[in-house]
């Protein structure tokens, strides 16, 4: 117990070091977003990186939840939107009709479990995920889950199931895949940022969920990749549309994009749920940079540097995910976000940056 | 208001100039007072209108049925929405966290005040301060990594084994017409360690530094001729501290509900352990949530109208029920003040 | 002498008062009682850490008759009657040494039941302090603790005790109400009430009538007479006319020391020591 608690210090402390690293100097143009706390640790440390080669610009963001994010845009008191659920439709319209939805990096999530006794890393698929959360399969050694790792030892124990208990995106995007492949759950749950869990114990962001599988033998969640892997949770591996079984990784996401990349909807609102390919991860979300699609609400000189930013995640701050455990955008999907932002205007007027 | 001041004004002596700075000053603090009394109030009505505005629409479309129902659906489509769950979630929890940290309190204050030597009571009242300046997201984490961890394996796997074939008085039936008995119902589902008594628990030590600390304030005012008063007549050191509790009875019936408002109102520590789900159980080992733990949750996304407007609406009805039950405690508490 | 037949005069009052139905026996009685001793002290040392308050005491106090305490402020005379209940036990750092006997037991000795002491020997404070309970409870407490049960018991000894100490014409209507709600002189006799409600031996009164007025004081005092007669009352007093009036003993002390002790006639008109004759003529103290 002590070691999970060591593990979110790990996750948590560096988080805050670079949260107190953004200062900026007084006589710049400031711009402000906000939203999603997933995406917080990498974007204080692109803030930092981008500060000093851009001294003239000072960001500040605020981690209040992608909700508060989208809020904020639809209220025009920011500038831009951090979310890890692109926008409803219904919100798109209350934001005035048009935005620009760009993702910035990936985020795969995982299956954590806790089976000390169990020394193989084991191997679920869509149907089975459901089954479990649905509370149809309950134990350990059921036949479903034997017949997907055979030659594993199973413990005869109760699946503790653990989901998020605060609205997520992680919680949208892991909804939307059991949605997918599972039509009992798109019937009776369904997807969002919280559902009405049929079965299992909710815990408060990533340390929470974790630690609810950490504590009980028979544990089982789903986490974000970067909390995972920085805190070595063990992972399942799962098989993906065509049937391979697959590891979360750095590579198996950008097959994942690159699977999707191809029939992209034209404002990229998706999630990579369920593609298909050889190597290819099968949940994973984007986490979203969010503007409107004319930043007439703002200065000039606010919007200039607003796109400037964005412009620069997407480029030059794509190298810095990976020491982050986030996934970066694969050279296809970079190149279709790219001629997303070109779109954003300045009351009509496209501005250089 | 006025007397004591020109007894005092005629004891000293004083110049007039003297009295009409005293009166200008009586004044001011009577006008500022009065003042803070009006904002507060203000900003009480302010708080209760916005809720109000916010929840008007879940009002209009679920409305009473908000207290009747224990679903919290927020799937866009689905949209179902009751509190009770919570509610009840919230009374538990704070029951237990009172049943447990009045008693612990109270006996914490007696050691400070009236059984530990200077040199221990001096740390341990610091330490007593230190633990009530805890941020609550610490008590959470300590409370899921440790506490939570530590309750399932130990504690509740030893009050399992305890009660779970003790069936005195059959109370309901469990879904599939098992008769439910008390007490074996209260461990029902087996240890689990996030469930409404680890929340009950994170509460109870997270109030104790509070209640305690008022109680050994207000058993230090316990008069010393009252104290010789009692041993004079024979008393024993407990008949002396059973009649020094009952003159500080108003005092400790205060810190208790100064405990209670801040259990009720609790969020982060409870989320952490209580295991986040709608349900209602007679079960201690069940998962539940409080209406302020659904409130930290679940706000920052709510992300379509109705869903916002039911979290205003849990709002509401946390504060309504705080009024209440802080007005219901002024009752009780006039009650037991000496006239 | 002024003083001399103030004995006589207070039989008079007392009974003249007519309040309690007092007998009017007047308590002059020096020799008759004196045989037997209610608290004897022998060589009594009193200190507070290095400080020696008291310094070898030997002292008779005669069986119910009224002893007086007198002697200048700081002179121990507190710390020797907290002595025969035990009090200073609860004071820090106090050291007791010597023996004090009650009805010749040695209340010093190993395995002496404090709270039964303190039950025998009750004690009234300079300051009224009653319990902010009702004026029953108060009385009732003492009964309470030491384990009288049953209302109808508990009722009639409140009712004995409240008419000993005078006060139950006055409260009788008001049982229930508030201590904190009587006078100053009412809440004293309370006081006095609430120590005699256990039947003790012996009371022990510290000034008792240094906080209340004259006309208080007068009530209290035509009560010490009327108590004396089953009681025996040890009274530290500041007021030398108090002295005079209601005791049958008086014990001068001076700086720790019991300078001179006889019956209160005596130390007042014909002291052996001109320390006491100094102090009872006001000239020092
Ligand atoms: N609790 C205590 N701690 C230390 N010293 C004390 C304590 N109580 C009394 N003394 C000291 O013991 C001496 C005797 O005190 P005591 O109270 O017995 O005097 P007293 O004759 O009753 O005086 P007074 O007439 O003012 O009441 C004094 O010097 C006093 O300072
Ligand atoms: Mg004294």
């Amino acid at each position: 117990m002590f070691k999970a608690f060591h593990k979110f210090l790990m996750v948590a402390a560096p988080a805050a070091l670079l949260a107190i690293g953004t200062v900026g100097t007084s006589r710049a143009v400031e711009i402000s977003g906000a939203g999603s706390t997933f995406v917080a640790p990498i974007m204080y440390k692109w803030m930092k990186i981008f500060q000093k080669s851009h001294p003239n610009i000072k960001v500040d963001y605020e981690a209040i939840g992608s909700g508060g994010g989208i809020n904020g845009l639809i209220g025009k008191t920011i500038n831009f939107c951090g979310s890890d659920a692109y926008m409803s439709n219904a919100q798109i319209k209350q934001a005035g009709g048009a935005v620009l939805h760009m993702p910035e990096v990936a985020g795969p999530e995982v299956m954590s479990y806790n089976l000390p006794m169990v020394h193989k890393q084991l191997v679920m698929n869509g149907k089975l995920i459901a089954d479990i959360y649905l509370g149809e399969v309950t134990r350990w050694n059921d036949p479903a889950i034997k017949k997907l790792n055979p030659g594993v030892k199973l413990p005869d124990l109760p699946i503790l199931v653990a989901h998020r208990s605060d609205g997520s995106g992680t919680t949208f995007i892991f909804t939307g895949y059991l949605c997918k492949v599972s039509p009992t759950w798109k019937k009776q749950v369904g997807q969002s940022t919280s559902v009405n869990w049929p079965v299992g114990r909710g815990g408060k962001g990533n340390p929470g969920v974790a630690a609810l599988i950490e504590k009980t033998r028979g544990g089982l969640g789903y986490l974000e990749y970067a909390y995972a892997i920085t805190g070595h949770f063990p992972v399942a591996r799962l098989i993906n549309k065509d049937g391979y079984a697959i590891q979360p990784s750095m590579p198996s996401v950008i097959a994942a994009q690159k699977a999707v990349v191809e029939n992209l909807p034209a404002d990229l609102r998706l999630h990579i749920i369920n593609p298909s390919g050889k190597k290819a991860y099968p949940i994973s979300g984007f986490t979203y940079l969010i503007i409107d699609r004319d930043l007439g609400y703002m200065s000039k000189t606010k919007a200039k540097a607003t796109l400037e930013f964005i412009h620069w995640i997407l480029t030059k701050g794509q190298k810095y995910a990976k020491t982050m455990q986030y996934i970066r955008l694969g050279p296809a999907m970079q190149k279709k976000v790219l001629a997303q932002l070109a779109k954003a205007t300045w009351k009509g007027q496209h501005l250089s940056y | 208001m006025s007397e004591p001041t020109n007894r005092s004004s005629i004891a000293s002596g004083s110049h007039p100039r003297h009295r009409f700075f005293r009166g200008v000053l009586d004044r001011l603090t009577i006008g500022l007072s009065m003042g803070g009394v009006v904002m507060m109030f203000g900003i009480l009505l302010l708080i209760f209108a916005v809720l109000l505005n916010g929840a008007w629409m879940a009002i209009g479309h679920i409305g009473w049925k908000f207290f009747t129902t224990s679903t919290w659906n927020p799937v866009p489509g689905m949209d179902k929405y009751g509190v009770l769950a919570f509610a009840y979630g919230t009374a538990v929890t704070t029951f237990i966290a009172l049943l447990l940290a009045v008693p612990l309190s109270i006996g914490c204050a007696v050691f400070i005040t009236r059984l530990a030597p200077p040199w221990l009571a001096a740390p341990v009242s610091f330490l007593l301060e230190l633990l009530a300046a805890i941020p609550s997201v610490v008590y959470g984490l300590w409370g899921a990594f440790v506490m939570s961890p530590w309750l399932q394996t130990h504690f509740e796997m030893w009050m399992w084994k305890a009660l779970r074939n003790i069936k005195w008085i059959p109370v309901g039936h469990y879904p599939g017409h098992r008769t439910e008995y008390f007490p074996a119902n209260l461990v029902h589902g087996g240890p689990s360690g996030s469930d409404f008594l680890a929340g009950g628990l994170i509460l109870t030590i997270m109030i104790l530094p509070i209640i305690t600390a008022i109680t050994r304030d207000v058993l230090q005012q316990f008069p010393e001729e009252l104290e010789q008063g009692a041993y004079g007549l024979g008393a024993t050191w407990w008949q002396t501290t059973r009649l020094a509790l009952t003159y500080c009875r108003v005092g400790i019936f205060g810190a208790a509900v100064l405990g209670m408002a801040r259990a009720i109102g609790e969020t982060m520590a409870v989320v952490m352990v209580i295991g986040n789900t709608d349900r209602i159980s007679s079960s201690l080992f069940a998962g539940g949530q409080t209406m302020a733990g659904v409130f930290v949750n679940e706000f920052l996304e709510a992300d379509h109208p109705i869903y916002l407007s039911a979290m205003m609406y849990v709002a509401l009805t946390l504060l309504v029920s705080a009024l209440l039950t802080n007005l219901a405690a002024r009752v009780l508490l006039n009650r037991i003040a000496p006239s | 002498m002024i003083l001399a037949d103030t004995s006589t005069d207070i039989s008079q009052k007392a009974h003249g008062a007519g309040t309690h139905g007092l007998t009017g026996t007047v308590p002059v009685t020096t020799s008759a009682t004196a045989a037997r001793q209610a608290v004897e002290v022998q060589n009594l040392e009193v200190f507070y850490g290095q400080h020696r308050a008291v310094h070898n005491v030997n002292l008779k106090i005669n069986h119910r008759e009224v002893t007086a305490f007198i002697g200048p402020s700081g002179c121990g005379k507190s710390t020797i009657l907290r002595c025969f209940n035990r009090m200073n036990d609860l004071v820090k750092h106090c050291r007791v040494q010597g023996s004090v006997k009650i009805h010749g037991a040695d209340i010093y000795a190993r395995g002496t039941d404090v709270m039964e002491l303190r039950k025998r020997t009750g004690m009234v404070f300079q300051k009224p302090n009653p319990f902010p309970k009702s004026i029953h409870e108060n009385v009732a407490y003492p009964l309470r603790i030491h384990g009288v049960r049953g209302k109808a018991v508990i009722a009639e000894k409140v009712e004995k005790s409240l008419r000993l100490a005078g006060l139950w014409d006055e409260v009788k209507d008001r049982l229930h109400a508030s201590a904190l709600s009587l006078s100053g002189g009412q809440q004293q006799r309370l006081c006095i009430a609430r120590a005699i409600a256990v039947d003790p031996d012996v009371l022990l009164m510290d000034e008792p009538c240094s906080a209340l007025d004259p006309i208080a004081t007068k009530t209290i005092e035509s009560l010490i007479n009327e108590l004396s007669k089953t009681i025996t009352i040890v009274v530290v007093t500041h007021n030398m006319h108090q002295a005079v009036r209601v005791a049958h003993q008086t014990a001068f002390f001076y700086m720790g020391n019991l300078v001179e002790t006889g019956p209160t006639d005596k130390i007042f008109h014909n002291p052996v020591q001109h320390q006491t004759l100094a102090y009872v003529t006001g000239q020092f103290g």
